[in-house]
């Protein structure tokens, strides 16, 4: 999908105008932001804003996350580990000392 | 807007912009709001102009077009490997080539990627502001609304009590008065150094116009 970010008060009426006006072609509208359709139409909408905007509004392409494609299963056991806690105030910084799952800063160092 | 912008000229047929113009009011007689320092703040650190964003439209086309030359250098690579492997002719020096020239492509895509990655570094620096600066502006249009909202409830009743008063109205409160009644109301209550200009047929004279209105006023009779 395409996510268009605004950044000024403009850019943000710009993209309510063109959400309201062609709700086919908007999956979410975000506050300042919004997800449009990956089709051509979309990408037209997504354009004519950064046209208009070119400073203050940023195009992203989006895919859906697939965890057990792209994530590495220490990181999903972690995650699931950690939400599963037996404390709720526990960080997770000191949940994962001495336990299997990966430091906080050994999770920041490795790229997805 | 000022006052004098809202009701500077008062005729038959003119429009008064009700909530703007009351606020009008209250801001040319001095009152104060709860919403003041904020609002001064607020407008200080909009003041300066944002940080300009850089663009980072080359940057994306070259690595679209370094991509493009990449895969066709590759595809020559491909098929001249093909060739020879067919054992078509003498083909070494054209794939040797053919590889340095992959190599160069390489070379330059890489490059305009790293390119494009400092652009969209440094735009994000520059967008962080912009951020800063929306959730100030956005700050700010909500204590103009409330700032207006206090001069509004502060300054009406004077208003409506002008309004019952003024000559020819036949309203007790402001939202029901006609629009000369209601801006003739405004005039009373508020303070305007500038001359209004009447041509409302609702003072015999200017001395009886600007008696009741308490502010300076040119009339002009009306005709017929």
């Amino acid at each position: 999908m395409l996510l268009v970010v605004t950044y000024s008060q403009a850019a943000r009426t710009s993209l309510r105008n063109v959400c309201r006006t062609h709700a086919s072609s908007v999956v979410r509208r975000l506050g300042r932001a919004a997800l449009l359709e990956e089709t051509e139409h979309g990408a037209f909408l997504a354009l004519r804003l950064r046209e208009k905007h070119p400073e203050t509004v940023r195009l992203e392409r989006t895919e859906p996350l697939n965890e057990f494609r792209d994530v590495p299963e220490s990181v999903r056991d972690a995650a699931r580990a950690y939400e599963d806690r037996a404390n709720d105030t526990t960080p997770y910084s000191a949940f994962a000392v001495g336990s299997t799952h990966p430091a906080p800063s050994t999770l920041k160092s490795r790229d997805l | 807007m000022s006052l004098y912008e809202h009701v500077g000229l008062i005729a038959p047929g003119i429009s008064v912009s009700d909530r703007d113009a009351l606020a009008a009011v209250g801001r040319s007689l001095g009152i104060r709001t709860s919403v003041d320092d904020e609002l001064r703040t607020l407008r200080a650190e909009l003041d300066s102009p944002p940080e300009a964003v850089p663009s980072r439209t080359t940057a994306r086309r070259r690595v679209a077009e370094t991509a493009a030359e990449l895969e066709a250098k590759r595809e020559r690579v491909a098929t001249l490997r093909g060739r020879m492997q067919a054992g078509d002719g003498d083909l070494g020096a054209a794939y040797r080539d053919a590889i340095k020239t992959l190599s160069e492509a390489e070379t330059e895509h890489a490059a305009a990627r790293e390119a494009l990655e400092d652009a969209r570094e440094r735009a994000r620096g520059a967008l962080d502001d912009r951020d800063r600066r929306l959730r100030l502006e956005d700050r700010l249009g909500n204590a103009e609304r409330t700032a207006r909202r206090e001069l509004i409830s502060a300054v009406r009743p004077r208003i409506d009590d002008a309004v019952a008063d003024a000559p020819g109205s036949e309203a007790d409160e402001f939202g029901d008065a006609d629009a000369v009644s209601a801006a003739l109301a405004l005039v009373k209550v508020g303070r305007i150094r500038r001359p209004v200009v009447l041509a409302c047929g609702r003072f015999p004279t200017r001395d009886a116009a600007e008696r009741w209105l308490g502010a300076p006023a040119y009339r002009i009779p009306p005709r017929g």
